[in-house]
């Protein structure tokens, strides 16, 4: 293989970690949206620890897309 | 096809060089500038009247201030207010700087690497500086909590000590890779109509990542105020932990 087809190849590897996140997600949203429904009175404070952890989530899946930038762009 | 990423570029405007300094002001600069006169302008406005029944600019001033008091009481028990001024000013300096770069043609400064990284370094070097001063060398308490057994104690230290020292980079990293990939995502989607109206005289079909677009550019300005707000919370967080002891069992936790 040469060098570009591989550069490809390794920026679609590089964007796999997006699996994870998407579990994550689910898992985070599911288990936000449960947990108001049980406690409606708690919303307030639940949305924005949701918030806050979707971002932390987040950022693992936009690190993956800047490894990917980097091995399309840069490299 | 263009290229995506040639709306990143850094031009320089009016260069000036002291010292053997670059200090030229570029494109971000100029933006930058933009932003904060923007914020001046718009709260001297909003304040000018402080009247009992507010205006209409007044009112979304105070909304954004109630909102902020909120955001800081919540995170930073006592001292709050002398943490408020940073946050608030944090808040709406990114904030406007992402919605400014959602105007077709501006520049985005805080798709910038160095721009966010800045913003975050100076949040994490501050929480030090005011950690050592607030708590002296009780600051390190944070790196291993009372109670922890023995045997595990080394290797808690250098996970936490790691964690502690990845926090710019991931506070810069957050923000700046959200910025990229959202402009990279609508210049992508407006390629997509630009080639396909090009190809054929005109195809219906080029209609279609246009509406996309405007989908976009609405979920893009939610994210722009999310991440703001995001960022204004973790750093939030970062400065209680240096503001408050870590003998606080009920501060560790909630975070």
């Amino acid at each position: 293989m040469d060098v570009a087809s591989v550069k490809l190849l390794a920026a679609g590897i590089a964007v796999l970690p997006l699996f994870g996140v998407g579990l994550g997600l689910g898992k985070l949203f599911a288990s936000l949206i449960e947990s108001i429904s049980r406690n409606p009175s708690a919303k307030g404070d639940l949305t924005s620890t949701g918030i806050l952890s979707f971002a932390l989530l987040e950022s693992i899946a936009l690190l993956a897309f800047v490894v990917a930038m980097i091995i399309l762009f840069a490299v | 096809m263009v290229d995506p990423l040639a709306s990143f570029e850094v031009r320089n405007i009016i260069p000036i060089h002291i010292f053997g300094m670059d200090i030229s002001i570029t494109n971000s600069s100029l933006y930058m500038l933009l932003v904060v006169a923007l914020i001046c302008v718009v709260c001297s406005l909003g304040t000018r009247g402080k009247s009992l029944v507010p205006g209409k600019l007044q009112f979304c001033l105070e909304k954004l201030y109630l909102f902020i008091t909120d955001t800081v009481n919540q995170q930073i028990r006592n001292k709050s207010a002398k943490m408020f001024p940073y946050i608030f000013s944090l808040f709406l300096f990114i904030m406007l700087g992402n919605i400014i770069g959602l105007i077709p043609g501006s520049f985005s400064f805080t798709s910038q690497f160095v721009i966010t990284m800045g913003m975050a370094f100076v949040v994490w070097l501050s929480s030090i500086i005011v950690g050592f001063v607030v708590q002296g060398k009780h600051f390190f308490r944070h790196f291993c909590p009372e109670g922890m057994p023995s045997y595990i104690a080394p290797f808690f230290v250098l996970v936490e000590i790691m964690s502690f020292c990845f926090r710019p980079v991931s506070l810069g990293i957050r923000l700046f890779a959200n910025m990229l990939s959202g402009h990279i995502m609508i210049e992508v989607m407006a390629g997509f109509a630009v080639s396909l109206a090009g190809i054929f005289m005109f195809d219906p079909a080029s209609v279609i990542p246009v509406i996309a677009n405007v989908f976009l550019n609405v979920f893009k300005l939610v994210v722009c105020v999310l991440q703001a707000y995001v960022f204004s919370v973790l750093s939030c967080i970062y400065m209680a932990e240096s503001l408050e002891p870590a003998t606080d069992k009920s501060k560790e936790c909630e975070v």
